[in-house]
C-alpha cells in the first residue's frame, strides 16, 4: 500500500502538471487543447531520438524538445484560436482534437509502434526506506521537480505583470482588452507555458513508462480529466485534482490489478461530477451578462 | 419566388426519385459484400443523424458515441442469443438501455461547460471498450459474440439482401422524427442554447433539462444503430467500439455538413466508401482525418451539403437581393385587445428587500430596496458600475444574492433558477441583444413563448395534424408580439439582416412572450436613432398600458424623464434616491453621484 501511495504521488505529480497545462490555457483562452496529451508525447520523442540517437548531450535535447513543442504550441494556437473571436469553443475544440489525431499519426510513422526506454535523468540510487518502501532518487525527484514547477507557476501568476494580466485576462477578456492588456500576447504566453509545462511532465514521467507515440492520448485523457476533477479555470485545482486522480489510479491499480484500473478510475471519475459537479474543489467561473 | 418552386419541385419529384432509387439498390447491387457496405454506411448515418443533433444543433461535443453503439448493439445480441428474444424485442429494448445510460451520464455531464462532456463521454466510452474485454465469459471479448440472429416474421427469415429494407426504414424514421424536431419550437429552442444559452434560458427554458434531453435522444439513436449494426453483422467483437470510432463519427458529421438533414448521412456513406477503395494507404487514414476535420472546420464549415447549398443559392438565388431596404417600423398596435395579459390585481409586483451582493470583496449591491407597482414604468438609474445590472441579474436568477428578499407577486424568488422566474411571470432584454443569429424574428419569438405554446414531444416528433393546430395558434400570438414592437412585417427575416435597433425591439417582444407581469428593459436605448427611440417610448407606453410593470435601466436622461413613473438611484451599490422624475432632478445628491460637486444638472 505505501509502495501504491509512493507511485501515486510520482504519477499523480505528472498529472497535475498536465491538467495545469490544460488550465493555464482553458482560464485565459475558454478552449480546451485536446493536443495536449500528444504535446507530452513529441517532447518525449524528440528527446529520445536527440540524446538517444543523436547522443546530443542531455541539455541540448531537452532544449530541441521544449522548442518543438513550443512551435508546435504556437501553431496550434494560430489555428485554434486565430478564428475564436467568431468561431465558438467547440470548433476550436474539434480542430485541437485534429491536431492531436495528427501528431499522434504522424509519430506512428515516422518512430513505429514500439515503445523506447528513456533514459533516467535523475538518476535512481534509493535514497531512503520508509518502511518496506524504497524512495528512489527517480520518484523524490519527479515529486520534487514537479512540485518547483508548479509553485514557480503560482509564483508567476500573482507576482509579475504577465501573470497577474493573464488573470485579468481569464476573468474578462473584453475588460482585460480595454485597460491595454495585449490578449493576444497573453494567450501565446499561456499556449508557450502549457507546452513548457507539458514537455517538463514529459522528461519526467518517460523513464518509468518508456517513449512512445502512445503515450501521450492516455495522459492527455487523464491530465484533462484530472483538471475537470480538480478545476479547469484554476491552476492551483487542477495541480490537486492531478494529484488526486494519481494517488486514485495506484491504489485502484494495487487492489484490483492493471487491467480494471482505467474503466475503475473513470467510473470513479463520473460519480465523483454526479455528486460534485463542479469538481472536488471547484468553484465555477463567475457568469458574466453582456 | 424561385426558392419555393425549388423547394415543391424537390417535394414533388426528387424525394419520390429518391425513394424509388433507394428502394432499388438491392437490385442493383447483387454483390453481398457491396450490400453489406452499404447497409454498414447507413447505420453510421443513422448514429451520425443523431450526433449531429448534439454537436452541430446543440453545439455539444460527444467523443464517445462508439460507447452507446457498443451498448446497444451488445444488449441487443445478448438479449437474443442468452434470452432467445426475437430482434423485434430486442431493438427496442437495446434502444431503451442506451437512452437510460445517456441519463446517467448526462445527469452530471451538464451541469458546467459544455466541454465537460466530451470527456464524460470519453470516459464512458473507455468503460464500455474496456468492460467488454474484461467480461469474456459474457462478450467474448476479442473472439467476439458470434451466430446473432436474423430478425424473421413468423416463418418469414430475413437475410443479408432484405434486411437492407430493415435499415432503411429506421434511417427514414429517424430523419423524419428529426426533421419535425428541428422545424418545431424544440428545434429552436436547442439553437437558442448553442448559441445564446442565457437568453434560452431567461426565457423560460431549461437549458440543463433541454441539453439531457437532446443526449438521450441521440443516445437512444445510437443505441438503435447498435443493435441494427449486431444483427447484420451476425458478429461483433471490440475493436468496433474504441474511442477512435466515436472520432470517425464525428468527421461524418462534420465532413457531410452541421445542421444539415442529409449532411450526416453523405458523410457516413463517404466514409464508410472511401477507405475500401484506399486500402493501399491505410497507414495514412488517421491523418487524413485529421485534416480533414481542420480543413472543413475551417475553410468549408457548412461541410459537404451544407456547402453545396450556399453554391447553389448563390448560383440559382438571391441575385442581388436587397435586404433590409424595404423594412420600416409600423406603427405600434395601440391597445388592441389581441394580447391578453390578464392577471389578477396585486397591490405590489415586486418587492426587494436589503439585497446586497458582493464579488470577491467589492460590494456590487449593498442593503438595496425596490417597490415595483403594477402598470408603471419604475427607472432604475446610476453612474456606471453603480450595480443596476447585478441587481437585474439577482432579481432574475443568476445571481444568488448574499442577503436579502426578492418577493415576486407575494412569493419569495431567491433561489429559483432563472428559467423558473421567467415562467413565473418576469421578462428581460439584455445590454447587448442577446438573441440567434440564424433563426428568423418569429423564431426567436418561439423560444420565448415555447413553454407556454408547444406541442408536447411526443406530437411534434411524428409531426401529429394537432402539432399543425398548435402551431398555428403559437404563429398567430408571435404575430402580434412582433407586431406591438411594430416588427410583424419582418417575421420571417433572419436576425442578421436585422438593424441593430431593431433588435431591441426584437427582445422586448420575445420577452413579451413570456406574458410576463414585470418586464426589465436594460439600456433599451443605448445606441439608437432619435427615430427609433420615439417609437420605443410608444412601445414602452403601450406595455404599460396593458398593466404589465417596468423596470427601466437607461441613461438617457430625457428618455427616462419623459416615461418613468418613479425613479430609483444607485451609486456605489447603495440606493441613494426615490422618487418621482421631477423630485429626483433636483435632488442634490443625485446630481453629485453624476456630476461631482457643485454642478447642476443644465450644464450637462
Amino acid at each position: 500500500m505505501q509502495e501504491a501511495i509512493f507511485s501515486g504521488l510520482v504519477i499523480g505529480s505528472i498529472y497535475a502538471l498536465v491538467a495545469l497545462s490544460f488550465s493555464i490555457i482553458f482560464a485565459t483562452t475558454n478552449i480546451v487543447n485536446f493536443a495536449l496529451g500528444e504535446m507530452v508525447m513529441m517532447a518525449a520523442m524528440v528527446a529520445l531520438t536527440t540524446i538517444v540517437t543523436l547522443h546530443w548531450p542531455v541539455v541540448s535535447g531537452i532544449f530541441a524538445a521544449i522548442l518543438v513543442v513550443l512551435i508546435l504550441s504556437y501553431l496550434l494556437q494560430i489555428i485554434a484560436l486565430k478564428r475564436l473571436q467568431r468561431v465558438d469553443e467547440s470548433t476550436a475544440f474539434m480542430l485541437t482534437l485534429a491536431a492531436g489525431i495528427i501528431l499522434n499519426n504522424a509519430a506512428l510513422l515516422i518512430w513505429g509502434d514500439k515503445p523506447f526506454p528513456f533514459p533516467n535523468l535523475l538518476g535512481d540510487r534509493i535514497l531512503f526506506h520508509v518502511g518496506k518502501l524504497a524512495v528512489s532518487q527517480q520518484g523524490l525527484g519527479v515529486i520534487l521537480a514537479a512540485l518547483i514547477l508548479m509553485i514557480f507557476y503560482d509564483w508567476f501568476q500573482r507576482n509579475t505583470l504577465i501573470g497577474k494580466a493573464m488573470m485579468a485576462t481569464a476573468l474578462d477578456r473584453e475588460a482585460a482588452s480595454a485597460v491595454g492588456i495585449n490578449v493576444k500576447m497573453v494567450h501565446t504566453i499561456a499556449f508557450s507555458l502549457s507546452g513548457l509545462f507539458a514537455a517538463s511532465a514529459a522528461f519526467l514521467i518517460t523513464p518509468f513508462t518508456f517513449a512512445s507515440y502512445y503515450m501521450g492520448t492516455d495522459i492527455g485523457l487523464k491530465g484533462f480529466a484530472a483538471a475537470i476533477l480538480g478545476s479547469l479555470s484554476r491552476g492551483r485545482g487542477a495541480i490537486i485534482g492531478g494529484l488526486i486522480f494519481g494517488l486514485a489510479e495506484a491504489i485502484l491499480s494495487y487492489l484490483f490489478g492493471s487491467n480494471a484500473r482505467d474503466p475503475l478510475l473513470y467510473m470513479a471519475f463520473i460519480l465523483v461530477l454526479i455528486f460534485k459537479p463542479t469538481g472536488l474543489l471547484g468553484v465555477s467561473k463567475w457568469q458574466r451578462v453582456a | 419566388m424561385a426558392e419555393s418552386s425549388l423547394k415543391s419541385l424537390s417535394l414533388k419529384i426528387i424525394i419520390p426519385f429518391l425513394l424509388v432509387l433507394l428502394f432499388l439498390i438491392p437490385h442493383f447491387v447483387p454483390n453481398v459484400y457491396y450490400l453489406r457496405l452499404i447497409q454498414i454506411a447507413f447505420i453510421f448515418g443513422i448514429i451520425a443523424l443523431g450526433l449531429d443533433l448534439l454537436i452541430g444543433h446543440t453545439g455539444l461535443i460527444s467523443l464517445g458515441h462508439a460507447g452507446l453503439f457498443a451498448i446497444g448493439a451488445y444488449t441487443s445480441s445478448l438479449l437474443a442469443l442468452k434470452l432467445n428474444l426475437s430482434f423485434w424485442l430486442a431493438l427496442p429494448l437495446a434502444t431503451l438501455a442506451t437512452a437510460f445510460i445517456g441519463f446517467l451520464l448526462g445527469v452530471p455531464s451538464f451541469r458546467l461547460a459544455g466541454v465537460y462532456l466530451a470527456m464524460t463521454t470519453i470516459a464512458l466510452n473507455i468503460i464500455v471498450h474496456k468492460a467488454i474485454i474484461l467480461m469474456p465469459e459474457l462478450t467474448r471479448a476479442a473472439e467476439g459474440l458470434q451466430n446473432i440472429p436474423m430478425p424473421t416474421i413468423g416463418e418469414f427469415k430475413f437475410n443479408v439482401n432484405n434486411y437492407y429494407y430493415i435499415i432503411l426504414v429506421f434511417l427514414i424514421g429517424v430523419l423524419f422524427l428529426l426533421r419535425n424536431f428541428y422545424r418545431s419550437s424544440w428545434g429552436k429552442i436547442i439553437t437558442c442554447i448553442r448559441e445564446s444559452e442565457l437568453a434560452a434560458n431567461f426565457m423560460g427554458n431549461s437549458v440543463y433539462g433541454y441539453k439531457l434531453l437532446v443526449f438521450v435522444i441521440s443516445a437512444a439513436v445510437a443505441g438503435l444503430a447498435g443493435s441494427l449494426y449486431a444483427h447484420l453483422m451476425g458478429y461483433i467483437n471490440e475493436p468496433s467500439f474504441t474511442w477512435e470510432n466515436s472520432i470517425l463519427m464525428l468527421l461524418m458529421v462534420i465532413v457531410g455538413g452541421r445542421r444539415e438533414l442529409l449532411g450526416p448521412i453523405i458523410g457516413a456513406l463517404l466514409l464508410t466508401w472511401l477507405p475500401q477503395f484506399v486500402q493501399r494507404w491505410d497507414q495514412y487514414r488517421h491523418i487524413v482525418y485529421g485534416f480533414m476535420i481542420i480543413f472543413f472546420l475551417l475553410a468549408a464549415p457548412a461541410g459537404i451539403v451544407g456547402e453545396l447549398h450556399i453554391l447553389g443559392a448563390r448560383l440559382f438565388l438571391n441575385r442581388g437581393r436587397k435586404l433590409t431596404e424595404d423594412l420600416s417600423l409600423g406603427e405600434p398596435n395601440l391597445l388592441e385587445q389581441t394580447l391578453n395579459f390578464s392577471h389578477p390585481p396585486i397591490e405590489n409586483i415586486l418587492r426587494v428587500k436589503g439585497v446586497s451582493k458582493s464579488f470577491g470583496g467589492v460590494k456590487a449591491i449593498n442593503q438595496v430596496d425596490l417597490v415595483i407597482k403594477p402598470g408603471t414604468i419604475h427607472a432604475l438609474i446610476g453612474p456606471n458600475g453603480s450595480g443596476k445590472t447585478t441587481l437585474v441579474n439577482v432579481i432574475t436568477g443568476l445571481y444568488k444574492p448574499d442577503e436579502g428578499e426578492v418577493i415576486f407577486r407575494g412569493k419569495p424568488i431567491v433561489g429559483l433558477s432563472p428559467d423558473k422566474i421567467a415562467r413565473l411571470g418576469i421578462g428581460r432584454t439584455f445590454q447587448t441583444p442577446s438573441v440567434s443569429l440564424s433563426l428568423t424574428a418569429a423564431e426567436n419569438i418561439q423560444v420565448a413563448v415555447h413553454q407556454r405554446l408547444k406541442s408536447n414531444l411526443l406530437i411534434t416528433l411524428l409531426g401529429l395534424p394537432k402539432y399543425a393546430q398548435q402551431k398555428q395558434k403559437a404563429d398567430e400570438e408571435i404575430y402580434y408580439l412582433l407586431k406591438e414592437v411594430g416588427l410583424e412585417k419582418m417575421a420571417n427575416l433572419s436576425i442578421a439582416q436585422l438593424p441593430h435597433g431593431y433588435l431591441r425591439l426584437l427582445e422586448i417582444a420575445r420577452a413579451l412572450g413570456l406574458h410576463p407581469q414585470l418586464l426589465i428593459v436594460d439600456e433599451p436605448a443605448a445606441g439608437l436613432s432619435q427615430d427609433e427611440i420615439e417609437h420605443l417610448g410608444k412601445v414602452l407606453r403601450n406595455i404599460k398600458k396593458r398593466g404589465i410593470a417596468l423596470l427601466l435601466i437607461e441613461h438617457n436622461v430625457d428618455f427616462i424623464m419623459a416615461l418613468a413613473d418613479h425613479i430609483t438611484v444607485l451609486d456605489f451599490g447603495k440606493k441613494i434616491a426615490e422618487g418621482k422624475p421631477i423630485e429626483i432632478q433636483n435632488n442634490p445628491t443625485v446630481l453629485e453621484a453624476y456630476l461631482g460637486r457643485g454642478r447642476s444638472i443644465s450644464h450637462a
